[in-house]
């Protein structure tokens, strides 16, 4: 995976700037940042969810468009509503909606991967569930048997440790793990310092632009943890808002003036 | 608005009653008799205007309950009123294109306004920091307004054949003629393809819409499809229910749905079926109520039809209906009460030492409880209806070998409990109690299992006492 000078806005604000990075195949890597670093950001962009302000994206050496069936995005369990009335079964099968054109119908082929794949996450006997009776330990699993069961080979998830119990926690950890021995690269976006050490083989490390990226051991150091959580990037969020306003065509005139670090 | 709306229905004499009363069914005679009349024509060989009213509604119901589903399940509920009233500007420029008031001209009409309110709605939201409620309840307002003036000038200027435009406001659906019944149907039936060969599409989209971007979906295609859909199905339902209250025949068949089932395939039929049903009680309801020369919106029948649904099924629907949930809740309070008589009975087994003798006096246990023996009785009455205490002996209470092992039960979670908090959790002996005397009800066997496995099988609990196996 390979992202080239990359700059990603919400309502014309930039929340990422300028960011490269080339992930080798087979790594299991971290992205960690603070909250409105762009961690999100930067795997929606990825996935072309978002639309580039510059720079481009490539997948297994081609544009995302092509490579649909290659990558698997796991979004933040809190952006769906659980109520809907479908059965974990019936999620998981939507990872194999990409792989079936459209006058085709759900085979027995898919639903056994499907079945497979709710196994691996020791999620089978639950498959009949609605998924509001699932807790939210539960519900990350299923939506990870979905990534599965696409059958990728380049993995994005965001935040797929988000407010789910130990248990869950080291099963998520010991399938992402199989799943990086099996070749495959995955891409989690995490929220904890503590286990981003021991869990990833390389850490992206983020706040608006792109800190560090290397192999955990290297970059996980006392200055660059500092650099991407210690200084606040006043001067960037002034920037992006100057270009927010520029480019929505409203009046150029500082709301509350430049904070300087000096000030706080 | 929809006060306007009135003061034009109000303020005038329909136009021209007897094009309404054509159909036959608006007569000096008692309703009964205009009903009876209407289903007979239904049932005999001749397909006649009752069978063409009857199966518009039918249709309609079918294809806005249908689509409603995804309405609901999308949070789109306001989009569909916002487009039901946008319509009413393409209605009235359909009869000033075609010069007549042609069905297929004037759903035309509607299609094209609904649609661009639509792409209006849609600008907005990107063009600016409006809200999307903000911005369809500026466009919505306006569209309305806008078809409002236009109607009240026809009829100032007694333009020739604009008679019965009004129709489309509030839905009046009797003496419709079977060309647009086969257009109702062509709708429907055109509706029910769409979501059967986007099925796929469009439950993966409404569930999850950055997943199914990320499958290759595209947001515009789901976009079109389905305010293309949501259009027509407001298009095809205005005749029959009018464009102020059609978003309502859109949501409620579905949200009555939702609460009856958890599987997207059920909740599309049982939606699509409750659409069916409401317009059918809707026509004869607007029949009943109609009096010669006056007619009764079939809009206002119909929805009114789909609302006593909902209210029906928000009361007993046997997950989600309240009545089922009273019921249970005091279920488990008499299941509760008579787990009470069972742990002080298990208590005074406890001190006699054995459980040989089975009999146990009210006064007794009413002494240990602190409790008046009346209320004692009660819970006595509460377990014989299970099966613990014998049911014919009131006084003494007589223990049978189910109430036994209930009791064991119940004492087991209260000790289990008791001894999770002081093990697991490091509260005092003396603060567990309490807590205990409530869980010891709702606790599932799974976590029973739990608990033992966790506290190691033990055989005392806190305060001394032994756990019964």
């Amino acid at each position: 995976m390979e992202v080239h000078d990359l700059t990603v806005s919400y309502h014309r604000r930039p929340v990422l700037w300028n960011v490269d990075l080339a992930v080798p195949a087979g790594t299991l890597v971290g992205i960690v940042g603070p909250n409105g670093a762009g961690k999100s950001t930067l795997i929606k962009a990825v996935m072309g969810l978002l639309p580039l302000s510059s720079g481009w994206v490539q997948v297994f050496g081609s544009p995302i468009d092509t490579m649909r069936k290659k990558v698997a995005y796991v979004p933040q369990r809190e952006s769906v509503d659980w109520t809907f009335p479908v059965t974990a079964m019936d999620v998981v099968l939507m990872g194999r909606f990409g792989h079936v054109r459209w006058w085709q119908r759900i085979g027995r082929h898919d639903r056994e991967i499907a079945r497979e794949s709710l196994a691996k996450v020791g999620m089978l006997g639950f498959a009949d569930r609605q998924i509001s009776n699932l807790s939210g330990g539960q519900q990350q699993r299923v939506f990870l048997a979905r990534a599965l069961a696409q059958q990728s080979d380049l993995y994005l998830m965001d935040e797929p440790f988000a407010g789910v119990d130990a248990a869950t926690e080291s099963a998520i950890m010991t399938l992402l793990q199989e799943l990086r021995t099996a070749g495959k690269t995955v891409l989690v976006v995490h929220h904890d310092l503590q286990t981003a050490e021991q869990y990833f083989d390389m850490l992206i490390l983020l706040n608006m632009r792109l800190v560090a990226f290397g192999p955990t051991a290297e970059v996980f150091t006392p200055t660059l943890l500092q650099q991407t959580y210690g200084g606040r990037l006043t001067i960037l969020s002034e920037v992006a808002d100057a270009v927010a306003r520029a480019e929505r065509g409203e009046k150029e005139t500082l709301r509350n003036g430049i904070t300087t670090p000096e000030k706080l | 608005m929809p006060l306007e709306a009135c003061s034009i229905s109000l303020n005038e004499q329909l136009p021209q009653p007897g094009a309404l009363l054509a159909a036959g069914f608006y007569t000096d005679a008692p309703w009964f008799d205009a009903v009876s009349r209407f289903i007979r024509s239904l049932f005999d060989s001749r397909f006649d205007s009752a069978d063409c009213v009857l199966w518009g509604a039918v249709g309609l119901g079918i294809a806005c309950g249908m689509l409603g589903a995804f309405v609901v399940l999308r949070r789109q509920s306001l989009l569909g009123d916002a487009i039901g009233h946008a319509v009413l500007p393409g209605v009235v420029g359909g009869f000033l294109a075609a010069g007549s008031k042609s069905t297929p001209a004037l759903l035309l009409g509607a299609l094209l306004a609904g649609l661009a309110a639509a792409g209006v709605i849609a600008l907005l939201q990107r063009t600016t920091v409006l809200k999307s409620s903000e911005c369809m309840g500026v466009v919505f307002t306006g569209f309305y307004a806008i078809g409002i003036v236009m109607i009240k000038r026809l009829q100032n200027n007694q333009t020739p054949g604009q008679a019965g435009l009004e129709r489309f406001l509030f839905g009046q659906i009797v003496g419709i003629s079977l060309s647009d019944v086969i257009l109702i149907g062509a709708i429907t039936a055109g509706a029910g393809l769409c979501v059967w060969v986007f099925w796929r599409t469009l439950a993966v989209s409404s569930f999850d819409h950055e997943f199914a971007l990320s499958t290759g979906v595209r947001a515009i295609t789901i976009e079109l499809l389905l305010t293309t859909l949501l259009t027509v199905a407001i298009v095809a339902g205005i005749q029959a229910v009018g464009v102020v209250l059609v978003a309502a025949l859109l949501v409620t068949p579905a949200a009555t749905a939702y609460l009856l089932t958890d599987r997207l395939h059920r909740m599309v039929i049982l939606s699509a079926a409750l659409g069916a049903i409401a317009g059918a009680v809707g026509i004869v309801l607007s029949i009943a109520l109609a009096r010669p020369g006056k007619d009764m919106p079939t809009g206002a029948t119909i929805v009114f039809t789909a609302g006593v649904l909902f209210g029906l099924v928000f009361l007993v629907a046997p997950s989600h209906g309240v009545l089922p949930r009273v019921m249970r809740l005091i279920n488990k309070r008499h299941r509760t009460a008579a787990e009470n008589l069972l742990r002080t009975i298990y208590l005074t087994i406890e001190r006699r030492g054995s459980d040989v003798d089975r009999r146990f006096g009210i006064d007794d246990i009413a002494a240990v409880r602190h409790e008046q023996p009346a209320f004692v009785r009660r819970m006595a009455r509460h377990a014989a209806r299970r099966g613990w205490v014998d049911a014919g002996s009131a006084d003494p209470v007589i223990l049978t070998d189910l109430g036994l092992a209930e009791a064991k039960r119940v004492v087991r979670n209260h000790r289990l409990w008791e001894l999770f908090l002081t093990q697991q959790a490091n509260l005092a002996a003396d603060h567990v109690h309490a807590d205990a005397e409530y869980i010891e009800h709702v606790l599932p066997r799974p976590v029973v299992e739990q608990l033992e496995r966790m506290l190691d099988q033990p055989a005392e609990d806190p305060h001394g006492k032994a756990i019964p196996t």
